[in-house]
């Protein structure tokens, strides 16, 4: 498999770079862990455990002499292996994402923090156990609690991110521009909602709800489905607002999560009659973000770090315009 | 939907506020069923007041164009009627255009009689 990492050129300068080297080894060492802590508490403690400790979906065989070749023929090394593979990989992908590789570092953690934590505690209890052992309710909200924290630990290990790139230049003569007054107050406000979205997070809600009622035991999954479908769904309906302090998508039922795009990250604006090619969901991606809802026009903001926003609305010329009267006003100010 | 105000506009802001939302009917960016943004978020992001944009909003639903309910977002009615929107959104920069010229209101009213025989002929 060959994963293309772009180079930097004036027009794509690569921002990401500070403290990137960084962020990939935190994101090599989470699935590590995963191993390497039953490793050691196998080592320690082998003679004492039975002879194959199940955690949570693997099992791990106690009973071989703990040997380099008798780890790697274990499931968990193949465990391990995938984590590490699916990590390294997505890293790669998205290289001059430095907000995505921060999420990749939370995860890592996440995998490699709260899994082991888990793990050993059970490993623990098992330890010169007469026969079996009933796990015990309390082990549950340590998991939740553990997961919660090394999520929390990932995030501020990854460090600030590099500041994104800012611009000055004025808007492009072909770029639609609303004359704003030096007193003019404006704001546009339109919403958009997606039908395949919705289906997504429908489909996703069911499967989440099937989970649940079959009791699976791995609440992990199920939390992960949960707030998939609200990723979803959260992308069914949304808001638009162009004001003064930038663009801002808003989710209306939830209006902790928003996304601004402030000025001073947009080149210009422009109204297109369907979307450009690439993913423009509300996370990030390297084509940019953005809310597409089918075919139809679409608002599409040339950012500073050479990714776009798209946005899909009837208004699109309207809402280029402002935003281009907007940068218009700010940056000719700035340059006199 | 655009909203513009000019505080160093002659005109009051709540009239501003509504010929903002007629010109968006006028010109097809707003149709029935659309949601106006809440009078709160329109106060708080043009930095004017609450009750100006309210009275704005009055506007619009004393000439039947928005339903106001109480906690609701204001709605634009089916009712709405793009075409006498369109005509008086027309008449209005024309008024703009013949009072800048220094027109007198009958010198107005001709050419305007003028320019609609001219095309119908």
């Amino acid at each position: 498999m060959c994963i293309p990492i772009p180079s930097a050129s004036p027009y794509h300068p690569d921002h990401a770079a500070p403290g990137r080297v960084r962020r990939l080894i935190l994101t090599a060492a989470g699935p590590l862990l995963l191993l390497i802590v039953p490793m050691t508490l196998v080592t320690l403690y082998g003679e004492r455990l039975p002879d194959r400790v199940h955690i949570q979906n693997w099992a791990v065989d106690t009973g071989h002499e703990p040997t380099w070749q008798g780890w790697v023929s274990q499931p968990l090394w193949g465990v391990m292996v995938w984590f590490e593979a699916l990590l390294i990989v997505s890293f790669l992908r998205h290289w001059r994402l430095p907000q995505v590789q921060r999420a990749l570092v939370a995860g890592s953690f996440l995998i490699g923090v709260a899994a082991p934590v888990s793990g050993a505690l059970w490993l623990l209890m098992l330890l010169d156990a007469p026969g079996a052992v009933a796990r015990p309710a309390w082990l549950l909200t340590v998991e939740i609690a553990a997961a919660a924290g090394a999520l929390a630990l990932g995030w501020a290990a990854a460090g600030p991110l590099p500041p994104s790139p800012e611009t000055t230049a004025v808007p492009p003569p072909h770029a639609p521009t609303m004359t704003l007054g030096p007193w003019q107050r404006a704001m546009f406000v339109t919403s958009a909602w997606s039908a395949r979205r919705l289906l997504v997070a429908t489909v996703l809600a069911a499967v989440t709800a099937w989970t649940v009622s079959e009791g699976s035991g791995a609440w992990q999954g199920t939390t992960v489905l949960a707030l998939w479908t609200v990723f979803e769904m959260a992308q069914a309906r949304t808001r638009l607002q162009i004001d003064g302090s930038g663009v801002t998508v808003r989710v209306p039922w939830l209006p902790a999560l928003r996304r601004t795009v402030p000025y001073p990250r947009i080149r210009f604006a422009e109204a297109r009659s369907e979307a450009p090619a690439g993913r423009y969901r509300l996370d990030d991606s390297d084509a940019g973000w953005g809310v597409v809802g089918g075919k139809g026009p679409v608002l599409v903001l040339s950012l500073s770090d050479g990714r776009r926003f798209v946005y899909s609305t009837r208004e699109a010329k309207t809402a280029a315009a402002l935003v281009n009267g907007w940068l218009s006003r700010q940056r000719q100010v700035e340059t006199t | 939907m655009l909203i513009t105000v000019d505080p160093s506009s002659a005109q009051s802001l709540a009239d501003q506020v509504a010929a903002s939302v007629r010109a968006a009917l006028a010109n097809g960016t707003a149709a029935p069923g659309d949601r106006l943004p809440s009078a709160r978020n329109v106060a708080t992001t043009l930095g004017i007041n609450l009750h100006t944009v309210l009275r704005g909003y009055q506007q619009l639903r004393d000439e039947g164009l928005v339903e106001l309910r109480r906690g609701r977002a204001a709605v634009i009615t089916d009712t709405a009627d793009r075409f006498r929107l369109r005509l008086a959104a027309a008449a209005e920069e024309f008024a703009r255009v013949a009072l800048h010229t220094g027109a007198s209101e009958e010198e107005a009213l001709v050419a305007a009689r003028k320019a609609l025989l001219a095309m119908r002929a």
